[in-house]
């Protein structure tokens, strides 16, 4: 019979994958299921893409609606005026560019680093990671929009999930919908979504009249602590192999 | 946005459902309730109003519009009785930038009483947040809250000349009603007569008009304003207020001659011996009827449900719009105030949110191409990923701002997370040494950590790879540097690339390399990767509480094992041992022929609820000791 030391069973042990790595890997499977792909795009983003291409405009309250991490630079753009800079707050500039480059239909998934100028506590950090999905085609109601939500949480969190809409705004998306989950018999906020936009169609050259499309997105942050009980968010980012290891 | 549910029984007959019955009626249909507070004698409900609907549901008169799309009650005006005009004092009014200033309604009305309120005013404004302060500021507030038309007062004595809209002068200052002295610039605008501003268009009055209880006439002010100049002015001046904050949203012109009567109306019944002004209406630009035509197919392909037409019309017709059904399509007559209904699915979602989003029925999207790619960039950072997992190296996810780099951030939180990362060894190297300090804790000798996260150049991002590794033991013959080199000739290996490991400077255990250009030189992946689910684990949180390290070394006969000698110590340490670990085994003969194993094992103590004194460990291994000597073992 061999005894081996730590040392020895360390040699042999494998390392840990961060949950987070484990959770999008697990979201992108779940959605190549219905065909998604995989879009990702970059994290230091100009103010068009961010919010201008997304219905967005400057000096209005819907900008109040995220607080920016604005950057010290500018960009040339294409037409060669200065762009601002900011830390993307959310990954629905990648589906902008996806637009500008792809015909429809098609489905993406983007998984992404995304950044909140916001004090940290144990539920909110300056930046996290996000999930955003859009589907384009001809025909797409909300009633895809929740089925393929239904789909998606019922997976990652069991067959007797229900899932729920509730009216509210973003700028990209009419309708717009707040989208909750009922587990272990709780009702909890799991992200935002919504038909695309007409607006949005245009800025880059779509005709909504022929084409529809629905969007959503959460965080996956929340996903995790949710799913494996972790009470602190910033423990996800400090580098503390005592809560990797244990994955 | 705070209101008064014995306010929102104003404008109903009938009774309204409870407070609870209301705020989860506005939940499904209308918009999110932050909270519901009892007071005294009244209830107070906390809508979230997002910018869409901040048009026209920032006052009562809004919800109460909600209230009837959720209840099907029918909501009441208010009446306004005409009032006389009895006073001949003139007032001139001169808008200098219609942009700015779409309407501009005043009025003088003399032999006000500046006292206090009505006890119902004062209680309501209070309920919602409001002040009171006397019955001329109170009624303007009012009205604000009830019809989301900003008012302002000016004592009319002080205003010499007419009313002037127009830019502020370079150099121009204004001392608010707060006493605060404001500089102006040419990009905001004023409220002012000859002598210089009276007020912050739109967003706060001047001392120098301030009604107070010697003020004997006033000038009211209901107008209209640019929202975007407003918010632009607010921000710049420091000042957002229930004014600013409505105008930067952007209200219709149409309230402001409705408020004018309102606001008349209460000052007359508060001030009996009121001289009344003529209303002098400032309106170049009367805004148009504005119509939407909504095609009947747009509903249910955008909704995803087939609603009843009589639905449709019933929601329409307790909106207040008057449709013309033309087959097939609606033609709607939009309510001025509604500046949130623009595009026919704005109207969409009016239907569908008021109809009932539960009413959806789920389904799948059908397939129509399956024009499905593989994310090159993703395929190989995962697959990497994989390689070293295999190694022993553990994940991480460190953060992207730094204390210095090519990009700076406008509003940093920290000082030092000012600038975006230009590298990942830096956090990398953080991270080795704080993990080596809970090595014990974690049961390991070496700390091998990677990170694949995006870094900041000048020239823009891109995706780095950065490992580390920190021995928290030292071993003969093995370094740090010599473990990275390792798993980078590995890694060079599987993947079938020139790392050009030559370039790569590996310190102090870490490196760090370019994954996107390394990325480009790899194949384009042919399948797809499937990954299983998400690991079933059972998350421990850990004690913040620092941990102490003990060591027991014990002689036992042959055929005791270590589970044997693992058990008396958890027995005895219960819930203050954190991990156990055998770092040392070896058999020996002993003089007496007998055969012995020696086992030896690091005990790691920590509380969760303290840090650990000698007094709470010296009996724990008192007893230990105790129960290996009553075995018969022999405690080194």
């Amino acid at each position: 019979m061999s005894d081996m030391t730590t040392e020895e069973v360390q040699r042999k042990q494998a390392g840990h994958l961060h949950p987070l790595t484990q959770v999008i890997r697990e979201i992108t499977t779940i959605f190549n299921e219905l065909g998604f792909s995989i879009a990702q795009g970059p994290e230091l983003e100009t103010e068009f893409y961010n919010f201008d291409a997304l219905n967005v405009p400057g000096d209005h309250p819907a900008r109040d609606m995220q607080d920016t991490f604005w950057i010290k630079s500018t960009k040339k753009n294409t037409h060669g005026v200065d762009e601002k800079m900011l830390l993307r707050t959310h990954t629905s500039s990648v589906q902008i560019r996806h637009l500008e480059n792809n015909k429809p239909p098609f489905r993406i998934i983007v998984p992404g680093k995304v950044f909140r100028n916001e004090a940290t506590d144990a539920t909110h950090e300056a930046q996290f990671y996000q999930v955003e999905a859009m589907l384009v085609d001809k025909e797409v109601t909300l009633a895809e929009l929740k089925g393929t939500l239904e789909f998606f949480f019922k997976k990652i969190f069991g067959e007797e999930v229900i899932i729920r809409f509730r009216p509210s705004f973003f700028p990209f998306t009419e309708p717009s919908v707040e989208v909750d989950m009922k587990w272990k018999n709780k009702w909890l906020e799991m992200g935002g979504a919504g038909m695309v936009h007409p607006n949005v169609f245009k800025a880059v050259g779509i005709n909504p009249d022929e084409w529809k499309g629905f969007a959503f997105g959460f965080g996956i942050d929340r996903l995790v602590m949710l799913k494996y009980g972790i009470d602190d968010i910033r423990t996800l980012y400090n580098g503390d192999l005592r809560l990797v290891n244990q994955f | 946005m705070k209101v008064s549910y014995k306010w929102l029984q104003q404008y109903f007959k009938e009774s309204l459902p409870s407070p609870e019955k209301l705020a989860e009626l506005f939940t499904f249909h209308s918009f999110e309730i932050e909270s519901i507070e009892q007071q005294k004698n009244d209830t107070v409900i906390d809508a979230k109003i997002l910018p869409d609907r901040a048009h026209y549901a920032l006052s009562h008169h809004g919800i109460a519009e909600e209230i009837s799309l959720v209840t099907n009650l029918e909501h009441i005006e208010r009446e306004m009785p005409h009032i006389e005009a009895a006073s001949s004092k003139k007032l001139t009014i001169k808008i200098k930038d219609k942009d700015f200033c779409p309407r501009y309604v005043g009025r003088v009305i003399e032999n006000i009483a500046v006292g206090e309120s009505q006890e119902e005013t004062r209680e309501l404004l209070q309920a919602v947040g409001g002040r009171s302060i006397n019955a001329i500021v109170d009624a303007t507030n009012f009205v604000m809250y009830d019809m989301g038309q900003p008012l302002h007062a000016f004592d009319a004595d002080e205003v010499k000349g007419g009313i002037v809209v127009r830019v502020a002068e370079k150099g121009e200052k204004i001392t608010t009603l707060d006493g605060k002295e404001v500089s102006l610039t040419p990009d905001d605008f004023v409220i002012a007569d000859e002598v210089g501003p009276l007020a912050i268009a739109g967003v706060k009055g001047g001392k120098r008009a301030e009604v107070t209880k010697n003020t004997k006439s006033i000038i009211i002010e209901s107008a209209n304003f640019n929202p975007v100049s407003v918010r632009k002015t607010s921000n710049r001046v420091g000042i957002r207020n229930e004014s600013s904050k409505r105008f930067e949203n952007e209200i219709t012109p149409e309230y402001a001659r409705k408020a004018m009567d309102q606001v008349t109306a209460m000052i007359v019944r508060s001030s009996p011996d009121a001289k009344v002004g003529e209303i002098v209406d400032e309106y170049p630009n009367p805004v148009k009827l504005r119509t939407i035509s909504v095609a009947n197919s747009l509903i249910a392909s955008v909704l995803g449900m087939d609603i009843p037409l009589a639905e449709t019309m019933s929601i329409l017709k307790r909106m207040g719009i008057s449709v013309e059904n033309k087959n097939d399509h609606l033609l709607l007559a939009i309510p001025s105030h509604r500046l949130d209904l623009v595009i026919p699915e704005d109207i969409v979602e009016e239907i569908g949110r008021i109809y009932g989003y539960e009413k959806i029925q789920s389904r799948l999207p059908v397939q129509t191409t399956r024009e499905h790619y593989i994310n090159k960039h993703f395929y190989y950072t995962e697959q990497i990923k994989d390689i070293l997992v295999e190694l022993g190296f553990s994940e991480t996810y460190l953060y992207s701002l730094a204390s210095k780099g090519f990009y700076e951030v406008v509003y940093p939180l920290a000082s030092d997370k000012a600038f975006l990362r230009t590298n990942l060894s830096a956090g990398i190297s953080k991270s080795l040494e704080m993990n080596a300090q809970n090595a014990p804790l974690l049961g390991i000798y070496k700390i091998k950590i990677f990170e694949i996260g995006t870094v900041f150049a000048e020239a823009g991002e891109y995706t780095a790879l950065g490992l580390g590794v920190l021995h928290a033991a030292k071993k003969k013959g093995e370094t740090a540097d010599a473990d990275v080199k390792a798993a980078l000739n590995e890694l060079e290996m599987r993947l079938k690339l020139n790392l050009n490991m030559v370039e790569l400077t590996v310190r102090n255990g870490v490196v760090e390399l370019n994954l996107s250009e390394l990325i480009k030189q790899l194949p384009e992946p042919k399948d797809a990767q499937v990954f299983p689910p998400s690991k079933m684990v059972t998350y421990r949180p850990f004690s913040m509480y620092p941990f102490s390290l003990r060591d027991i070394a014990v002689f036992v006969p042959e055929n005791t094992t270590k589970e044997d000698v693992a058990q008396v110590i958890y027995k005895n340490a219960g819930d203050l041992l954190e991990r156990l670990d055998l770092f040392d085994v070896f058999a020996k003969k002993m003089e007496d022929g007998t055969s012995k194993t020696s086992y030896a094992y690091h005990l790691v103590l920590q509380s969760s609820e303290k840090t650990l004194a000698e007094g709470d460990i010296t009996p724990v291994m008192e007893n230990i000791y105790k129960e290996m000597a009553a075995k018969g073992w022999q405690v080194r």
